[in-house]
């Protein structure tokens, strides 16, 4: 009887998702559903069709006046009926998990990547200090990183803007030829064997300077690969990372914004 | 006061003392319920949302629909649970130069428990590791793979029988999501409802 009920509850959401996993265009026309609850067959109770009806009985988003309502008990509480909303049926698209094939073929991010120079903001992301940028004095921030696979050849960096410009990603700073033992760069020093790519000022440098009053956020993406690409000084950063990505890999992120 | 009155009202105190500490902890326990009764045996339970967001430290990356199945039981007096499915729904991010390729969550089962802060109740699932493919010739984080990892810590609200996950709840439950290299965030109201023995009937934690 238990494994009848355990087989019903697999079957009844497997249902739920293969309806919303298939249907496609007819899954996102949400006001012509019945709920999940509705095609459920077991309360007899039919849920409303519409979110927006739900979305009626949703709960405000205020801690504070949940709080005071967990507590408090409704009269179909006390009677043991559910009175809380059903879950909709989902919209759309069912997204896909990544395969193994895919998370193999792709850099995955499993190097912990990290700067003592970035500032935590209120918001707990990380902003750059004015002294890394053309506004102090232009130099990179320290970059430590652990969790580089053993039997990596080459560790590749780069700094580039979260938006492309003018349909182009604009990279900071590229640095190839890093030896995999290394765990940081300090700030200002280049490691024996580092190779320089052209950043998008067209140097062989590192610079972050964003036009005044604009907000960036730069991704720092430090990639560990299998192989030895060790590329020309003044390389192109965009070919090298396409090169890279083709590789696959290990890589190491971090996100940090910078307001000029 | 000889000493063996001494030792004797030292030993109540200490007994009251301790009393004190274990119904505190007991309390700071909850478990689940059906229809007003503690939970026997092991149910089914799904969460879904109508709009949840997952913020990666740089890239809003939205999903519409967000869902998750829960094995519940109460174990030692205390609300755990299995989260066994969590399918995500048409997931976009903030960038028009970057799509969401795949997107799924790993290493399922995660446990969960019951925890109770400042008298509010809240359910925490650990272990939580969900994989983003993102895509686009012209995306930063093209080609690359990022890991959401960490647990999170939802709302319960015993009247509308949904779970919330937001900062507030995070923050009272101190429970984190990390994604490239900063903190995640997690936001959504989810309904929740029992889809085996107790279907119907209302869930509550206490």
């Amino acid at each position: 009887m238990k494994s009848t009920g355990a087989i019903l509850a697999s079957v009844l959401f497997a249902f739920l998702l293969a309806l919303s996993g298939c249907g496609g265009g007819e899954g996102s026309d949400a006001s012509t559903q019945s709920t999940t609850s509705s095609t459920q067959g077991g309360g007899g109770k039919q849920a409303s069709s519409d979110p927006s009806s739900s979305k009626a009985k949703k709960p405000t988003s205020d801690p504070s006046k949940q709080e005071s309502t967990n507590s408090s008990t409704s009269k179909a509480q006390k009677e043991g009926v559910k009175h809380g909303s059903h879950i909709a049926q989902p919209k759309g698209k069912r997204e896909r998990a990544p395969s193994p094939s895919e998370v193999a073929n792709s850099a995955v991010a499993d190097i912990s990547l990290e700067s003592p120079n970035f500032i935590t903001t209120a918001s707990s992301e990380y902003e750059l200090p004015t002294t890394y940028t053309c506004d102090g004095k232009n130099s990179p921030p320290t970059l430590k990183w652990s969790g580089v696979p053993a039997g990596s050849k080459e560790l590749i960096l780069f700094i580039l803007g979260l938006q492309p410009i003018e349909e182009t990603l604009f990279f900071n700073w590229a640095v190839a030829g890093l030896d995999p033992s290394l765990a940081e760069i300090p700030t200002g020093q280049l490691p024996t064997g580092a190779i320089l790519g052209r950043n998008g000022y067209g140097k062989n440098a590192y610079s972050i300077c964003p036009a005044k009053g604009q907000a960036e956020t730069y991704v720092f993406a430090l990639y560990a690969l299998p192989q030895v690409l060790s590329p020309k000084r003044g390389f192109d950063p965009m070919s090298l990372r396409k090169e890279v990505l083709g590789i696959s890999g290990d890589v190491g992120l971090v996100t940090a914004s910078f307001e000029r | 006061m000889n000493r063996k009155v001494r030792t004797l009202v030292r030993g109540v105190f200490l007994a009251l003392a301790l009393s004190a500490v274990f119904s505190a902890s007991a309390s700071a326990a909850p478990s689940w319920n059906f229809a007003g009764k503690a939970l026997e045996g092991k149910e089914t339970i799904m969460g879904g949302a109508f709009e949840s967001g997952l913020t990666l430290p740089g890239l809003t990356t939205k999903c519409e629909n967000f869902l998750y199945k829960l094995t519940i039981e109460n174990s030692g007096g205390t609300g755990k649970g299995s989260l066994t499915e969590m399918p995500l729904y048409n997931c976009t991010t903030s960038s028009k130069f970057c799509t969401v390729k795949t997107i799924g969550a790993e290493a399922l089962p995660y446990a969960s428990h019951l925890s109770t802060v400042s008298a509010s109740n809240y359910i925490v699932i650990e272990g939580v590791k969900v994989a983003i493919l993102y895509a686009g010739e012209l995306c930063s984080l093209g080609g690359t793979t990022a890991r959401v990892t960490g647990s999170a810590g939802g709302l319960l609200d015993n009247v509308a029988e949904t779970a919330t996950f937001n900062a507030a709840s995070f923050s009272a439950t101190k429970t984190e999501l990390k994604a490239l290299g900063g903190k995640a965030e997690w936001t959504g109201v989810f309904p929740t409802e029992a889809f085996e023995w107790h279907r119907e009937q209302a869930l509550t934690v206490s």
